[in-house]
């Protein structure tokens, strides 16, 4: 079981706004397999259309762990006022990507890897909204559930 | 964030996603800050103010613009001071993102794994840095001399010189358009760039003005021919008939910038220590008169250009090496911003990294939420204590813990911090 804290610390630059939301479509389990299609659209509110000045889309996976941050990004979308692109936040966006065969998202003690969408719209008063929106790629297990189910003691 | 969010594991807090310098802020100690506003309690009133509009930390906006302005005071000199994991780093991007604010180019490095020379890459990049400066004199001035003679430098130049100005080939440029042309004779030429071999340099400068060194006035700079004609000339006739044109006895060396050139009425160009230098020219009592009283007159110089080289591990170079660094950043006129783990002899400390309970206890509540606690100050002084006061090694002790506690119940989790030591 996994303790259910909140996975951005307080205080961080990406810290995730209510005013825009990703979702991922498919099964609820949000668990892919290699080479299958990831779909999902982002939806954002309270914001005008004027405000807006570009939205970017981004599937990309990234370590975490005592070790540096390494960042992948398989797929990438941008929308920009001043490329003509019409952005209108009533209506959600789509987006799909076929997901790569590696890296597959692994938990270990180490070193972690983490799948996600993230959608970041950028106004026009500099303010940055963000969210992310996690999946697995893959069936890794968790190495640290296995170590606990070999030595229970450590 | 989406309600699937809770079914998918949170991210260690510990982890060097949140914890690696500049992803937290340095945080001062109280004592710091009241230090400030005992010694300098009217900049602490003007940092206190501008902090209020910035809408940040007011502590850590207080001390940060303490610290740009000891680092201006100092002719933008300045060490941090620290040992393993105090946050010298931490500290450092902290100072540059506020040197950044106020319109200073920085150029950064960090030494690893105990180098301890200034590899090809840094000269390279910090070359490009200087590059992208336009009309940066000294960073034409101070390019690596020739390991030649002087004699030998000479005859190479006389040789380009003949051959940029007086080869038949060379009267049509790539573009097609045609050269002009000039009559260079071995008098003039020895005139303008060698000045008498009999001459000592020291004489030579002096007497022909063509060398860095001290004008009549006192100033140091770079000393070029008169305008007026007198001292040594290096003009050239072109054929065509036109004006003669003046050019520079080292081409590499004397070509003037725009600030340096907008001074062609005056003998000498000098670089200008001081905007707000009194002109010596004039009347001595004028002169006296003029002279700005403030006693704040090191913070208002200007000789450094706003440019300044971040160095990460100072005390991981050889001491010929430190040398060479700040000859060059001196020479070049850039400031110098280095953390070490010991004081460097003659660069004045700006502060001196030292974690404490309190900081300790910032940084923790920063990074946990509000589903961990943060130990008792009697514990943070047992941790700081057994971790040898190295914050790294905590925050990664810290990280394994919760690693180890991912897999419990949650009743247990609430205590993970609380086991220190062990």
């Amino acid at each position: 079981m996994y303790a259910e804290t909140v996975a951005i610390p307080f205080g961080s630059a990406l810290q995730s706004s209510d005013r825009v939301a990703i979702w991922l479509g498919g099964r609820g389990s949000r668990s892919y397999s290699p080479g299958e299609t990831l779909s999902g659209f982002y939806s954002l509110a309270d914001v005008r259309e004027s405000t807006v000045e570009s939205v970017e889309i981004s599937v990309l996976w990234r370590t975490e762990g005592k070790g540096n941050e390494d960042v992948g990004v398989r797929a990438f979308w941008r929308l920009s006022n001043q490329d003509g692109d019409w952005i209108d936040p009533l209506r959600p966006g789509r987006f799909s990507a076929k997901l790569p065969n590696s890296p597959l998202s692994y938990e270990g003690g180490l070193i972690k890897i983490r799948w996600l969408a993230r959608v970041r719209a950028f106004l026009a008063n500099g303010e940055q909204l963000v969210d992310e929106a996690p999946f697995r790629l893959g069936d890794l297990p968790d190495m640290r559930a296995l170590k606990l189910r070999v030595d229970p003691e450590s | 964030m989406n309600e699937q969010d809770s079914k998918f594991p949170e991210s260690n807090p510990f982890s060097t996603r949140f914890t690696a310098p500049g992803k937290t802020p340095f945080f001062f100690e109280r004592s710091f800050a009241n230090r400030i506003k005992a010694m300098h309690p009217a900049k602490f009133e003007e940092f206190f103010v501008r902090a209020l509009g910035k809408g940040e930390d007011i502590r850590q906006s207080i001390c940060l613009q303490y610290l740009v302005d000891q680092f201006e005071t100092h002719f933008c000199r300045g060490q941090i001071v620290g040992s393993h994991g105090s946050g010298k780093t931490t500290l450092l991007l902290a100072l540059k993102e506020a040197l950044l604010n106020k319109g200073y180019e920085i150029f950064s490095w960090t030494l690893h794994d105990n180098q301890s020379f200034l590899s090809d890459q840094f000269w390279t990049e910090l070359r490009d840095f200087l590059r992208a400066i336009p009309d940066f004199l000294p960073a034409k001035c101070l390019l690596p001399p020739p390991v030649i003679s002087r004699e030998e430098y000479l005859a190479q130049q006389r040789e380009r010189f003949r051959e940029d100005f007086m080869s038949p080939g060379a009267s049509v440029d790539a573009a097609g358009a045609p050269l002009e042309e000039f009559n260079v004779s071995e008098e003039v030429f020895a005139a303008s760039s060698d000045g008498g071999a009999s001459s000592t340099p020291s004489d030579s400068s002096r007497a022909d003005g063509k060398f860095l060194g001290f004008n009549e006035n006192g100033n140091f700079g770079l000393n070029r021919p008169r305008a007026d004609g007198s001292g040594s000339s290096s003009t050239f006739e072109p054929l065509d008939g036109s004006d003669p044109v003046e050019f520079a006895p080292f081409p590499g060396i004397a070509m003037a910038n725009e600030n340096v050139s907008s001074a062609e009425e005056e003998p000498y160009d000098e670089v200008r220590l001081d905007e707000t230098a009194v002109d010596l020219n004039t009347d001595p009592g004028q002169a006296i008169a003029q002279f700005p009283t403030d006693a704040d007159v090191p913070r208002r110089r200007s000789f450094f250009d706003r440019k300044v080289v971040l160095f990460d591990g100072f005390e991981q170079l050889s001491y010929f090496n430190r040398i060479v660094l700040r000859t060059f950043c001196r020479m070049n006129r850039l400031g110098l911003l280095v953390t070490s783990h010991v004081p460097v002899i003659g660069m004045p400390a700006l502060y001196r990294a030292a974690p404490s309970v309190e900081t300790l206890g910032l940084l923790l509540d920063y990074l946990l939420d509000d589903a961990f606690s943060v130990p008792e100050p009697e514990q943070l002084e047992i941790i700081l204590a057994n971790y040898h006061y190295d914050v790294r090694k905590i925050l990664f002790s810290f990280y394994d813990r919760c690693e180890r506690a991912r897999l419990v119940p949650r009743e247990t989790n609430e205590k993970i911090v609380r086991v220190f030591p062990r």
